[in-house]
């Protein structure tokens, strides 16, 4: 009885000097929600609790190895005929049990108050290989009020391939997969993830983000963060990420913003209206990956359209000729410093008027 | 109905000189590999040209790649198993040609029994083995080589799909190729031995099974020539669906194979351990390695049908446009993945039980000491076997599955922690007061241990349910399934093939050399995958090429790549010890003698290598397997052969 306390001590203090010697480090990224504090206490209640069973075992092992080894190769000893020891089986059977059903109830109670009702949605499109962010807008300003109903389009909603968001303001992420109907996009699973906010969530087809892949989260610190694909979604996977996918503002400055983007939706749409190649462009989502100036898209997973010509001769190819060959067949040429990553979709997607449209669109420069 | 049974127990052993009965036949209609050759080449005729006619005769386009690629992966490996032989007794019996009943089949007289289609389990299980290692090693090139990839953040060396091809193609051939198929090899050869078993139950079962393994295998290889197949091994619905390439269907088809091959030694195993035991072989006084066989044996049963199942629904929806994962045509995505991993998630501890069966045997015999708690070792095992069963959603925490199933399988999840941590406890406990022998299996064992508890640790810790979201498909869960695919299933595979080595070969191995390969390989894997732990935190998902945007913010990220990519070298080199070790003792090795490690159970009561017939005498059990220090304590003892040679 007396050894096996030591053991227990000794295990004890081997656990705690490993767990100061791992938390020395913080390894995860800087916390930016009211959920990443919960999930960090509990990730550092687990290293101790962990830590400490690996010491207790470890303090056991090396007992035994330096107090009972054989003498040599002509030690023939046995060992002590012991079978085993009801209290002692009972005791590291209890033990455990009342350590994991611990951290089970404290676990699921974090995710619960983390997971608590939120308004204020943001539909979250994971498609090959970008994200785009539908601010759901109506007439009386700021969010639509989360009526449980999934609504694809508002009349003055906009898309934003950045997520920008009010500080401390719950928000709802409704995460979903490009949809093959509407997006004419090819269906597979991706996962939205922002690391200092320490939540994710899959985009499964067939999922549509208004019951289950909701994500809620309470940002919670200014800055600009990277959001990731988190499941392998096809050749493009490495690549699809933005580095300042995620900004988080203060009110006055979201306010802003929010009028800024909701104005240029709306001079979009006439320009689009009036430019039959703008309009493909928009909604073959490439701005989402490609930065073209007139069409006043960002993107950086792609090379940028600007440039589209000097790739050409790079490619040593006629304009139009090349920008139709990468449309339809991407992996023909890939950029300098690109890896190929462009999905082989868009020659059933854009087909037919709507390609010459675009081809000649981006060969004048955004000119019609 | 008896036939297959008596064709076991009926049998007089053969003296030792009797040589195999003669063949008939020539070189091109007697089993063998010339027929095979020419089985293949027409089933590959009859892959091609059957479809072909089919889509002709209804007036499509005849050439169509994907169904006549689908068509000749199942055609080819039929082909070249009924040519080798696989089949040859069955197709005789069924035509009513039946064989004689005999042994020509049976025992390894030279080399080249090793390359037929032989009945004898012991030689199944070093073909089994050897099999498996060669896998192992193609599946560890294929690791450095993304390794490479990896060594620097922004390399090129493969990206895309290349890159997605490698780690597929890696994980699925560790998987079905080495880890499940290496354990299935050690028991092919030790189970019925500790049994006092003459054979498994169904030996030409158990010989179709082998050679279901190397056609699999070679799908998968081959496929690398088409840039490897590319949906990750887990193969999720819909990306694997309309994967243009078209490499999925190797993987499609190895899987059904290499699954076929476990669930037909499975059903072999089971009744082997139930109906085969010697005399005197109560349950209870039944060794914990052929605990583990049997309960491993129920989950293949079990689950392996599901994944066999999930593999052509997705070959379907492919290959034949059914819409089982097409959500704009009424199907589910998400299906998939509660398919998938209601047999991969049990599959851990396919690949995990067997290894605990292998410790407790190494750890009682090196320990000189009975093993702690052999009620509670046995019944932990089966009771894993049974909540293995009730988890596998837990692998879907962030897909966007039913929010309430969470809870129930994170407390499921959690409670096999229990059963893992009693058996780590009694291990240790089995040292105390024991006179322990650091011979290399020992060594593997107790570094098992270190490595285990810890991969068993960070799986309490993906247990709970906000730590999960936060580290799923990231670094974290790459070190973690290493640490217990690793860590736990290849250290205990490598502690098994030294303690057995001995018996199979009848050569001792070389020490010094076993000893080197475990400290070079434990302080490797540890360099190389403790710190995936880190990455995964700070934020490198899983299954990138590259790790830019990540190591951008922190450049210890690219540091740390690179240590883990020297590391893994490391590591891959030092299975290079252990296989020259190996070949070369098992040529010039000393004689290890019958039972080097004065061992109780049954097999080391026999010859080393076995007799060919496993047994001179009936073995009868007359003691638990582990009475050690119990002085004159006996496990088996053996009766002079009765007149019918076996002992029933």
């Amino acid at each position: 009885m007396k050894r096996i306390a030591a053991f227990v001590i000794a295990g004890t203090i081997l656990g705690i000097v490993l767990s100061y010697l791992f938390l020395l480090i913080d390894w995860f990224p800087p916390k930016a929600s009211e959920e990443a504090g919960p999930i960090d206490s509990l990730f550092w209640w687990i290293t101790y609790i962990s830590f400490i069973i690996f010491g207790w075992v470890m303090a056991g092992m090396s007992y035994c190895l330096w107090k009972f080894r054989r003498h040599g190769a002509s030690d023939m000893r046995d060992g002590s005929h012991i079978h085993g020891n009801t209290a002692l089986e009972i005791f590291w059977t209890a033990i455990p049990l009342a350590i994991v059903l611990g951290l089970g109830t404290w676990g699921w109670l974090v995710l619960n108050d983390n997971e608590a009702s939120a308004a204020n949605p943001v539909k979250v499109t994971a498609k090959l290989y970008s994200f785009n962010f539908d601010y759901l807008y109506s007439a009386k300003g700021g969010f639509v009020p989360d009526d449980g109903k999934y609504v694809s389009r508002y009349p003055d909603s906009f898309t934003s391939s950045m997520l920008v968001l009010p500080v401390d303001r719950q928000l709802l992420l409704r995460v979903r997969t490009a949809d093959k109907q509407a997006d004419g996009e090819l269906e597979v699973v991706h996962g939205f993830w922002v690391a200092e906010w320490g939540v994710k969530r899959d985009a499964t087809p067939g999922i549509r983000g208004d019951g289950e892949a909701t994500i809620k989260v309470i940002p919670n610190r200014l800055g600009t963060y990277q959001v990731q694909c988190t499941e392998l979604c096809g050749s493009g996977h490495s690549i699809m990420f933005n580095p300042a996918g995620v900004r988080v503002v203060s009110q006055a400055d979201y306010d802003t913003w929010f009028a800024e983007q909701l104005a240029k939706a709306k001079t979009d749409a006439a320009a689009a209206a009036g430019n039959k190649g703008l309009a493909v462009f928009k909604t073959g989502g490439c701005g989402g990956c490609h930065a073209f100036t007139p069409a006043g898209s960002n993107g950086a997973v792609g090379p940028s359209l600007d440039d589209v010509s000097a790739d050409a001769a790079a490619a040593g190819k006629p304009l139009d000729a090349f920008i139709r060959e990468s449309i339809v067949n991407p992996g023909a040429y890939t950029a300098k410093g690109f890896a190929q990553g462009m999905p082989g979709t868009y020659a059933q997607t854009i087909k037919g008027a709507d390609l010459d449209e675009l081809v000649k669109y981006l060969a004048k420069g955004g000119s019609q | 109905m008896s036939e297959p049974l008596s064709a076991v127990t009926v049998q007089t052993p053969a003296p030792p000189a009797l040589d195999p009965a003669p063949r008939r036949g020539n070189i091109l209609t007697r089993a063998g590999w010339w027929r095979a050759l020419i089985w293949t080449i027409l089933a590959g005729a009859i892959g091609v040209l059957v479809p072909m006619a089919v889509r002709t005769a209804v007036g499509w386009d005849a050439w169509q790649y994907q169904v006549v690629s689908a068509a000749l992966m199942l055609t080819l490996p039929l082909g070249f198993m009924t040519g080798i032989g696989c089949f040859d007794y069955w197709g005789r019996y069924i035509v009513g040609a039946t064989l004689p009943e005999g042994h020509a089949d049976h025992g390894a007289y030279t080399w080249r029994d090793y390359f037929k289609v032989n009945t004898d389990h012991k030689v199944i299980g070093i073909q089994y083995l050897v099999t498996t290692f060669f896998f192992f090693l193609v599946g560890g090139g294929l690791a450095e080589a993304f390794r490479v990839q990896l060594a620097q953040p922004g390399n090129t060396v493969f990206t895309g799909d290349a890159y997605n091809g490698l780690i597929s193609t890696h994980a699925s051939i560790m998987i079905f190729l080495w880890i499940i198929p290496a354990f299935a090899g050690i028991a092919n050869f030790v189970v019925p031995l500790m049994l006092g078993a003459e054979d498994m139950a169904f030996p030409r079962l158990n010989a179709l099974s082998f050679w279901m393994l190397p056609t699999a295998g070679l799908l998968m290889v081959v496929s690398l020539f088409w840039g490897g197949f590319n949906g990750g091994w887990t193969g999720y619905a819909p990306l694997t669906t309309h994967d243009p390439g078209d490499q999925s269907t190797f993987f499609n088809m190895a899987v059904q194979f290499a699954g076929t091959s476990s669930i037909l030694t499975a059903i072999n195993f089971i009744v082997t351990i139930l109906t085969m035991r010697a005399p005197g072989m109560t349950m209870s006084r039944m060794p914990l390695l052929v605990w583990a066989n049997l309960t491993t044996s129920a989950l293949v049963v079990l689950g392996t049908p599901f994944i066999a199942g999930s593999q052509f629904m997705v070959m379907f929806d492919r290959v034949l446009h059914t819409h089982f994962f097409d959500v704009s045509n009424g199907g589910s995505a998400l299906a998939y993945q509660h398919i998938f991993w209601f047999y991969s998630h049990p599959a851990v501890y396919i690949m995990m039980l067997p290894g605990f069966g292998i410790i407790s045997e190494v750890i009682s015999v090196m320990a000189r000491k009975p093993i702690f708690g052999y009620r509670a070792l046995a019944f932990s095992t089966v009771s894993i076997g049974v909540l293995g069963f009730s988890v596998w959603a837990h692998h879907m925490f962030v897909s966007g599955m039913q929010d309430w199933l969470r809870g129930p399988m994170m407390i499921t999840t959690l409670l096999i922690a229990i059963p893992t941590g009693i058996k780590v406890f009694s291990w240790v406990a089995t040292l105390y007061e024991g006179v322990i022998n650091l011979a290399t299996p020992m060594l593997f064992a107790l570094g098992f241990i270190f490595t285990f508890v810890l991969g068993g640790l960070s799986g309490v810790w993906l247990a709970i349910l906000p730590l999960d979201i936060q580290v799923s498909d990231t670094y974290f869960i790459v070190a973690h399934i290493h640490y217990v695919l690793f860590g736990g299933s290849v250290f205990t595979i490598y502690a098994g093939l030294y303690f057995w080595f001995p018996k199979m070969t009848g050569r001792m191995y070389d020490e010094r050399l076993g000893k080197l390969h475990f400290w070079i390989t434990f302080i490797s894997f540890n360099v190389t995958f403790f710190p995936q732990h880190w990455l995964g935190m700070v934020g490198m998902r899983r299954r990138v090429a590259d790790y830019s945007s990540v190591s951008d913010q922190y450049p210890w990220v690219s540091h740390l790549n690179l240590l883990i990519t020297i590391s893994a070298f490391v590591l891959g080199a030092s299975t290079l010890i252990l296989m020259y070790n190996f070949i070369v003792s098992w040529r010039h090795g000393k004689p290890a003698g019958d039972n080097p490690w004065r061992a109780l159970t049954i097999e080391w009561n026999v010859s080393s290598p076995p007799p060919i017939f496993n047994f001179d005498g009936a073995p009868r059990v007359v003691g638990g397997p582990y009475n050690y220090g119990q002085p004159g304590a006996k496990h088996v003892v053996f009766d002079k052969p009765a007149d019918d040679g076996h002992g029933h």
